[in-house]
């Protein structure tokens, strides 16, 4: 079950949301109850996507197809899909960091929080599963990526400490909430607050489970689908970043 | 590990309870909740239940000291995005058994009060309507917790909001003592 996601790339609407006014209640709601107002739900601007209407007029659409058939937890995207744009955040020692860190490696990259109890903490245990069962294999595993939807809680020192536990060498990018909100929205990654009005510093945040391939011309070529399986994984990876692009 | 995942599987009822036919009594089993990274100030616990009476158990809250706010959760992706979201109640049917695991129903752990570390245990109250029960719930290691538990298998797997199907989830027969 892929949810919600065509296996045809051309049908990809990125950044999944029901948009159907209830989320937007449940973000004034949120914004109300912790005080954040912007952060919240993903804009699905069409100017955006270069995916939608780029009919098959391209020679790459077979080689897509192709490429798709062989992938087991994956949905290939065109080259020309996304990629990720220039942005100055934070790593976890507080210092900026900018779109360079996709430079020259492929990333796989998961967009979570540390107050996530059930999701996040598992989807990072097989991230760090498929690192040192790559580097077992004498492959060069993708650089993880862990960047946070919920920045205002997780500051850069909470998010070291919470990633250095699965691994030192995972990078992790929080920041100013707009600009966090800027990054995620313009990859199509959902982030919207749930208000918990008993507790309102206990606010939930849902958001994308799938996670991105990004190559190391900072191109989104891949969503990495859930549940979430190292091996599979891993085999979608090396098919990835063994196709021509 | 294992012993003390036997030992987690006591399920110690509420003095009201002790005047049901033993046969009738909600067994907890397969208790534990994972070590949360450190930054982390929440974790969830998992476990079974399972309803051998003749009427239906409603697990209606749960309880404890280790955290300030403890509520029953239903993880779940829906279009590709992962919420979770807060339980009024969970069913169980009659000789039904619903697991509380990854990707599903946990009970939520908000504000820890003291650090989560694996070895040690922590003790829950779930409220049901067949009176409270009390479970002491080891605490794993996330690489104790993945290779044997059913994460990989259970994760992301479409899990709607039906406790119809969720209580015809058996469970797979695990033995344990009630007293």
């Amino acid at each position: 079950m892929k949810a919600g996601i065509s296996k045809s790339g051309r049908t990809v609407h990125h950044g999944t949301h029901s948009g159907k006014g209830l989320p937007l209640i449940l973000v004034a709601l949120a914004a109300l109850a912790t005080g954040i107002i912007t952060f919240s739900v993903l804009s699905d601007d069409p100017s955006d996507s270069q995916s939608g209407d780029a009919q098959s007029s391209n020679v790459d659409d077979a080689a897509l197809a192709a490429l798709q058939e062989n992938l087991q937890t994956s949905l290939a995207l065109p080259t020309d899909f996304r990629t990720i744009k220039a942005f100055e955040l934070q790593d976890v020692e507080g210092q900026p960091i900018t779109q360079d860190v996709f430079d020259d490696t492929w990333s796989l990259v998961f967009f979570g929080f540390t107050h996530c109890p059930d999701v996040c903490p598992i989807t990072l245990h097989v991230m760090k599963d498929v690192v040192t069962k790559l580097e077992e294999q004498q492959q060069t595993p993708p650089q993880i990526v862990f960047v946070s939807v919920d920045p205002v809680r997780d500051t850069a020192e909470i998010m070291k400490e919470y990633i250095g536990y699965f691994d030192e060498e995972f990078v992790g990018i929080t920041g100013d909430v707009n600009q966090v909100h800027s990054l995620t929205s313009s990859l199509g990654i959902v982030a919207s607050f749930t208000a918990n009005a008993d507790d309102p510093e206990n606010y939930g945040v849902d958001h994308t489970a799938s996670l991105l391939l990004v190559d190391p011309q900072r191109r989104v070529r891949a969503k990495v689908t859930p549940p979430h399986d190292a091996s599979k994984i891993i085999a979608d990876f090396l098919t990835m970043t063994a196709a021509p692009s | 590990m294992n012993i003390l995942k036997t030992l987690s599987l006591a399920v110690v009822l509420s003095a009201g309870m002790a005047a049901t036919a033993s046969a009738e009594l909600p067994l907890v089993s397969d208790a534990r909740v994972i070590q949360p990274p450190p930054g982390a100030n929440v974790a969830a616990a998992y476990f079974t239940v399972k309803n051998p009476g003749t009427e239906p158990l409603i697990i209606t809250d749960a309880s404890g000291d280790i955290a300030k706010k403890v509520e029953v959760h239903l993880s779940l992706v829906e279009n590709d995005v992962a919420k979770m979201q807060k339980q009024e109640s969970v069913t169980v049917a009659p000789g039904a058994s619903v697991k509380f695991t990854h990707g599903s129903y946990h009970v939520m752990l908000m504000g820890l009060n003291e650090k989560l570390l694996a070895g040690n245990s922590i003790d829950l109250k779930l409220n049901t309507s067949a009176g409270d029960i009390d479970i002491s719930v080891p605490i794993l290691s996330l690489d104790q917790a993945t290779p044997m538990g059913d994460m990989k298998h259970e994760m992301g797997e479409t899990m709607k909001h039906d406790m119809k199907h969720s209580a015809d989830d058996m469970e797979d027969g695990m033995k344990h003592d009630t007293k």
